[in-house]
């Protein structure tokens, strides 16, 4: 419940703040006056500090976007070792029988056996 | 309404708006009167306007309010774009009497609402309801600020020494 005479007490307190600030106000004719004048740019500061954050956020957006390079594979990449490989030492197996070796049957190949089945 | 019956009409409530401004500034003088300039602009240029929905002085309010969270929206921007964390601190008037400052530092105290409300309906002598438009809040809303916000008050001028 609203107490009155509490409440008469705070109007009083405030309509003294209002005396006090009443006699600070500013005429209307100035305030009107300084409102139709034309105002200064946007601060020097604020231009250079925006630019500043939108130059950062362009970098941060760029660097953040592209894409991965491709890891470079050294010779411990198992990817790497199971490509066939040419060492500098091949041309000594190029031996002149090699031609007769590569005719060679396999152990495990089957034989063709022309005496037949008795 | 032409040019001339709005500079009637603000030409009438400038000081309750000055007042009205202040508080919306936590008591800051100089944001106060930048307040109440970029209002009469936006006023008088058209961009706010009125639509005789409530009374002019209620409709003023609440552009009064809506500039001064737009300027201090706009300084916490400059401020942290400049790296200026520290803001200066609202100026409490230094010529006060004692007693008009200790109730500037309790409205400081209380929730922003409940000061809006009570210097709406107490500094301004609108009614709760005509607070509530000003506030764009329904009216229970603002009944219940305006209770709790005398008690704090109160409890806050008690606390100070000085007798509500």
């Amino acid at each position: 419940m609203t107490d009155l005479r509490d409440d008469d007490a705070l109007a009083r307190r405030f309509a003294a703040l209002r005396g006090a600030d009443a006699r600070r106000t500013p005429s209307f004719e100035r305030t009107l006056a300084d409102a139709t004048r034309p105002r200064r740019a946007i601060r020097r500061p604020l231009v250079f500090a925006l630019a500043g954050t939108a130059a950062a956020a362009i970098v941060a957006a760029f660097w953040l976007v592209q894409p991965a390079a491709p890891p470079v594979r050294g010779p411990s990449d198992p990817v790497a070792t199971a490509l066939p490989q040419e060492m500098p030492t091949d041309f000594l197996l190029e031996t002149a029988s090699l031609d007769a070796t590569r005719d060679a049957p396999a152990l495990n190949a089957p034989v063709n056996d022309e005496v037949p089945f008795l | 309404m032409s040019r001339s019956e709005l500079e009637r009409e603000l030409r009438t409530h400038h000081d309750a708006a000055y007042g009205w401004a202040l508080s919306c500034c936590r008591f800051d003088s100089e944001r106060a009167k930048d307040v109440l300039q970029e209002t009469y602009l936006r006023v008088l240029d058209g961009r706010a306007r009125y639509g005789g929905a409530s009374a002019f002085r209620t409709w003023l309010f609440g552009v009064v309010r809506n500039v001064a969270r737009a300027l201090h929206r706009r300084a916490a921007l400059h401020a942290l774009l400049t790296l200026r964390f520290a803001e200066a601190p609202a100026e409490i008037a230094a010529g006060d009497p004692g007693d008009d400052r200790a109730l500037r530092a309790a409205l400081l105290t209380i929730s922003t609402r409940q000061r809006e409300v009570l210097m709406l309906v107490f500094y301004n002598g609108l009614s709760i309801q005509e607070a509530a438009q000003a506030l764009n809040i329904s009216l229970g809303s603002a009944r219940q600020h305006y209770e709790r916000g005398k008690a704090a008050l109160r409890r806050r001028l008690e606390d100070a020494g000085v007798a509500p």
